[in-house]
């Protein structure tokens, strides 16, 4: 019984940091986001650290990830941590927000401020400056196309570029806070493309630096010992060709045999790497930056997103000096990829709780208004909060927005060539929402029409009264955490 | 708000409950329970259950064959048969018809009672006394007629014309009466008197011998004859029943005690005032007085239906039922049969089957109650009948001015009365109906 | 004891009952069934309304302070009838007092209706803030 006093274990507030680099990198967070969202489970970690680094402050993915991000953020933070599991239970924390004590060096955001880089390349590296020997070999290796480009729309598939200026990124203020706040059994995991401008550059740099022995970072040694993954992405899109555009999507298999290459010899520190790839898709329309590169979600994000997951799924046991590669492949080449499509493993992490996380969004927009009557709606005073308490507003954004939202985020990934589309989106009925998993009810039998608005709004009254939650909008989450679990469950029983 | 809300609620529930038990437990009745239980004791008192029979063992029927009877039964009637002779034959022959009883004995008295079979007193009742006896005494007759049969029931059909030896004896006549039947009245017996009259074709024998010893060819007015039913009150009252029934014109009774007739205020007929019944259950019995601002009146049903027709007549009702309670001014206003009540106006209309227990109405009526509560005692006094003293006289000898009458009647019926000790004061029944003030 | 309580209640609304002859049958029988039965009914309309309906069928569509509403007039309107044919099997007279009698049992049904609803929803499941919430 003495010993028992001292076995207690204190776990440790283990953190995972994802650089998420680029266009890609946003709308792979995005994904994660979403799955986070709907409560699928990211083990070994108690915090997500999602760090975007894209100079281009206008993309359009990186910014509707980041709002995404924010709103996840705010009703996580009134949700609290301590739920086992759920909608939104994992934290992810900006940088400055996994440690009280911040200074206001680092801004409290999920974006890597590059500061000052609205100038040309040019001016960047004081190319009027430079000697005329070093202006030759400058000269040799950019265009004046390079040269003349302005940095605050990126790299635009230029690596030649973004290496130079990410490989400035360590000495900057973020990267030093992370650092200082790094402690041992961390994880980071990179997500980049390899035919962008951004990521393939700033993926190895990144990389590089962080992992140098020689690192001056404070608990550089952590660092260097932290278990680290990394995907990378491999073309899945084209781009509409036009003439004088500084991206063609002919040269991403170039640029890519070019780059792994590189990668082969070079990556150093990885414990694992995905690829993923798949053949190019409809022509994305050709925005090389901006508020215009806003890109429909792709099931090759989401399977990225879920590559995150698996890394977090094995221990530091697991892993041994040598870097392990993934791959991913679909049971079937399907081009409408639903649950039946997927692996079993790929179908545990994600399937129950999309499902859940998707009742949940139908019924808050097609029946819960409905409900007025009821007593879970009139005990948690719904018609107050709904549309008006700022947290349920987040909700409603979060499920609903044209931008960020789930249910857009689902329409999305359905509208590509290879689709993810497990489910039937344009119908109310809960039972036909599962394409391939419908439920089948009997006519003659009232007392089971399966998932109905009754069954659910049952389930919720049923609840409510057991519940004993004072906070409204956790009640509010919890209550659905429970009726959508007991309704996958019991009726839906596996997909 | 939320949290307090319930507990405020939990404590609203509690004090409604609270209320509830406390309501219960403080309501009047209690108080009314014990009131009922006491008064629906009271009835009880005037009842005499009566041994219930329904046969009897031994009947004796004594016919006095006197020379006075002859007139009566006369041989030679010039036309018909006499009144006494249509009346006592069909008499005679219910008596030996009768499975009620067991055994029949036929007696002619004479100087004293000859038994006879029934086959030769109905030849004498028939075709007239051919031989008649010397009489002998009625106080007598009667010692040897009770002291025979004291178990059953004997009958004596005598015209009671009472003519001592000694003159002056008459004058004692009461007495001696008295004397026989106190002992009938120590065997716990009882006597039911029937009277008629009849036409008499024959010679009277006048119990005044001042002026003539006899009156032949008598009489141009009808004569009184007797029917003494003595024996066991239940048997006599099962007699009279079965075998009596309205033979005769008048009759007495004496040694009888009557069970108290059921009876009950009806609260649904003709009510007038703030009234109401206040017994639990079955008959009302006791009433509730709210208000006498105006009179009330009520409708009070009893059952004469077990006395002798005599008692339940309309004018003896009327003469001899007294409703009496102290602190009040209670009168009766009126007496219905039960035939004429259900022709009322307000009970016609009405379901009539709550009355059927009920042969007459007695409606009361009182303005005032003195006192918190009161006892309405309804009585019915066992007087004399009238036609007792109607059909007694002083003076026989001149029967044929005097008309259908006997000589000192009422002087026998002294003696009757005397020995059972009923008279003015005895009561037939007292039944009381309870009032109170509503609290 | 329950004679008495039901004469309170009545008479808190109605004086004594008229004709005064009619009283003990008021007090002693009517009261007291027709009281009975009219806590029974509102009972019984309360557990349909809320446990039947709201609680054990499967489809549960049938709460709002309306239908609450339908049940609470269709309880008075049952002890109102109840009231008036008890005392018909009485034979008691249609007069004035009876009729006040039935109607003040009515609004006793819709009390007890009531008191019943708020004392029991909360166990209900579909129904338990009906017809409103405090």
């Amino acid at each position: 019984m003495v010993f028992g006093l001292w076995t207690i274990v204190l776990k440790t507030m283990s953190k995972l940091f994802i650089f998420g680099i680029g266009g890609t990198g946003s709308r792979v967070i995005r994904s994660l986001t979403m799955l986070l969202a709907a409560g699928a489970e990211i083990k070994n970690c108690d915090k997500v650290v999602p760090i975007i680094i894209d100079p281009d402050a206008q993309n359009g993915d990186m910014n509707r990830t980041v709002e995404l991000l924010k709103v996840y953020r705010r009703i996580h933070k009134h949700l609290g941590s301590n739920r086992s599991d759920g909608f939104f239970k994992t934290d992810i924390s900006t940088l400055s927000g996994i440690a009280n004590d911040t200074d206001g060096v680092v801004q409290d955001t999920f974006v890597f401020d590059f500061g000052g880089i609205n100038q040309r390349f040019r001016d960047y590296i004081h190319y009027n400056n430079l000697s005329p020997g070093t202006k030759s070999v400058v000269d040799l290796l950019f265009t004046e196309d390079n040269l003349e480009s302005p940095l605050t729309i990126g790299f635009r598939g230029s690596p030649n570029i973004g290496s130079v200026v990410l490989n400035k990124l360590v000495d900057s203020a973020e990267i030093q806070y992370f650092a200082k706040n790094f402690q041992k059994g961390d994880r980071i995991f990179f997500v980049s493309s390899i035919f962008g401008g951004t990521g393939a550059a700033g993926f190895p740099l990144l990389l590089k630096n962080l992992k140098n022995s020689n690192s001056p970072l404070a608990n550089a040694g952590y660092i260097q010992d932290a278990l680290t993954g990394a995907i990378t992405v491999l073309p899945y899109f084209a781009l509409q060709a036009e003439d004088g555009s500084v991206i063609d999507s002919n040269t991403f298999i170039t640029k890519t045999r070019a780059a792994l290459s590189y990668y082969e010899q070079h990556l150093n520190g990885l414990e694992a790497l995905y690829y993923i790839a798949d053949t190019p898709d409809a022509p994305y329309q050709n925005q090389p930056g901006g508020s215009g590169q806003q890109n429909k979600a792709h099931i090759i994000e989401l399977l990225s997103a879920m590559a995150v997951l698996d890394f977090m799924d094995y221990g530091q046991p697991d892993f041994g000096s040598e870097t392990i590669y993934h791959e991913y492949g679909l049971s079937e080449d399907a081009s409408e990829v639903q649950f039946g499509h997927l692996s079993p493993e790929s179908k545990d992490k994600i399937a129950e709780s999309l499902s859940r996380f998707l009742y949940f969004a139908k019924y808050f927009n097609s029946y819960l208004r409905e409900d007025t009557d009821s007593p879970y709606y009139k005990n948690l005073e719904l018609n107050n909060l709904l549309g008006r308490e700022p947290l349920f507003k987040d909700l409603d954004k979060l499920i609903n927005s044209n931008d960020f939202g789930f249910l857009n985020w689902l329409k999305e990934l359905g509208n590509n060539r290879r689709s993810f589309a497990p489910f039937n989106l344009d119908t109310d009925d809960f039972n036909r929402l599962i394409r391939g998993k419908e439920i089948v009810t009997k006519a003659w039998n009232p007392f089971d029409k399966g998932i109905s608005h009754g069954f659910f709004r049952n389930e919720l009254d049923a609840t409510e009264k057991k519940l004993n939650e004072p906070d409204r909008f956790r009640k509010f989450v919890s209550l659905f955490e429970e009726v959508t679990q007991k309704a996958f469950n019991e009726k839906v029983k596996a997909v | 708000m939320a949290n307090t809300t319930p507990y405020v609620f939990r404590k609203l529930t509690a004090v409604f409950l609270l209320l509830l038990v406390f309501t219960f437990s403080c309501s009047p009745d209690k108080k009314q329970k014990e009131n009922t239980s006491r008064t629906t004791a009271s009835p009880e008192k005037n009842k005499v259950a009566p041994v219930a029979t329904n046969n009897i063992n031994q009947v004796n029927v004594y016919l006095e064959v006197s020379g006075s009877m002859k007139g009566f039964m006369p041989t030679n009637k010039a036309n018909g048969i006499t009144g006494f002779q249509k009346i006592i034959d069909p008499f005679l022959a219910t008596i030996q018809q009768s499975n009620t009883i067991q055994r029949k004995s036929y007696f002619e008295v004479r100087e004293k009672p000859y038994a006879i079979d029934y086959e030769k007193l109905a030849q004498t009742v028939r075709y007239g006394i051919q031989q008649s006896a010397s009489s002998t005494t009625i106080p007598a007759i009667l010692d040897s007629v009770i002291s025979k049969n004291p178990d059953g029931v004997n009958i004596l059909i005598s015209d009671f014309i009472y003519s001592p030896e000694n003159g002056r004896a008459v004058s004692f006549v009461g007495t001696d009466i008295y004397r026989v039947l106190s002992k009938a009245r120590q065997q716990g017996q009882a006597i039911s008197v029937f009277a008629s009259t009849s036409d008499f074709d024959g010679t009277f024998y006048p119990a005044i011998k001042t002026g003539r010893r006899t009156v032949e060819k008598c009489c141009e007015t009808p004569v009184p004859y007797y029917v003494w039913v003595i024996g066991k009150p239940e048997m006599v009252s099962l007699f009279n029943r079965e075998v009596v029934r309205n033979a005769f014109a008048e009759e007495a009774h004496a040694g009888f005690s009557f069970e108290a007739p059921a009876y009950s205020v009806l609260d649904k007929y003709l009510p007038v005032g703030s009234w109401y019944c206040a017994s639990r259950s079955g008959n009302c019995q006791e009433v509730a007085i709210s208000d006498l601002g105006s009179p009330a009146e009520m409708v009070v049903g009893i059952n004469l239906g077990n006395l002798p027709a005599a008692f339940a007549s309309e004018t003896y009702l009327k003469q001899n039922l007294k409703v009496e309670a102290p602190n009040t001014d209670i009168k009766v206003t009126n007496i219905y049969p039960a035939a004429q009540f259900r022709t009322l106006k307000g009970v016609a209309e009405k379901n009539t089957d709550p009355l059927k227990p009920y042969t007459h109405f007695v409606r009361i009526k009182l303005t005032k109650l003195n006192a918190p509560q009161t006892e309405v005692h309804f009585t019915l006094a066992n007087q004399r009948p009238a036609w007792v003293q109607q059909w007694t006289t002083t003076d026989d000898s001149q029967i044929n001015q005097e008309g259908a009458k006997t000589f000192n009647l009422s002087g026998i019926m002294d003696g009757v009365e005397r020995a059972f000790g009923t008279g003015a004061n005895a009561n037939i029944f007292d039944v009381v109906v309870t009032l109170r003030k509503e609290k | 004891m329950l004679p008495g309580f039901f004469k309170f209640i009545y008479e808190l609304f109605l004086s004594s009952p008229q004709p005064p002859q009619t009283r003990p049958i008021f007090w002693n029988e009517i009261f007291p069934t027709v009281g009975l039965v009219n806590i029974a009914l509102s009972l019984l309309f309360m557990a349909i309304f809320y446990y039947l309906i709201n609680h054990i069928l499967p489809i549960a569509f049938f709460k709002k302070a309306g239908h609450w509403a339908i049940f609470l007039f269709l309880n008075a309107a049952l002890n109102f009838w109840f009231a008036l044919q008890y005392c018909d099997g009485k034979e008691v007279e249609q007069n004035s007092y009876v009729w006040s009698f039935c109607t003040v049992n009515a609004i006793y049904a819709a009390i007890f209706y009531i008191l019943f609803s708020f004392l029991f929803r909360r166990w209900s499941r579909g129904a338990s803030t009906t017809p409103f919430k405090f």
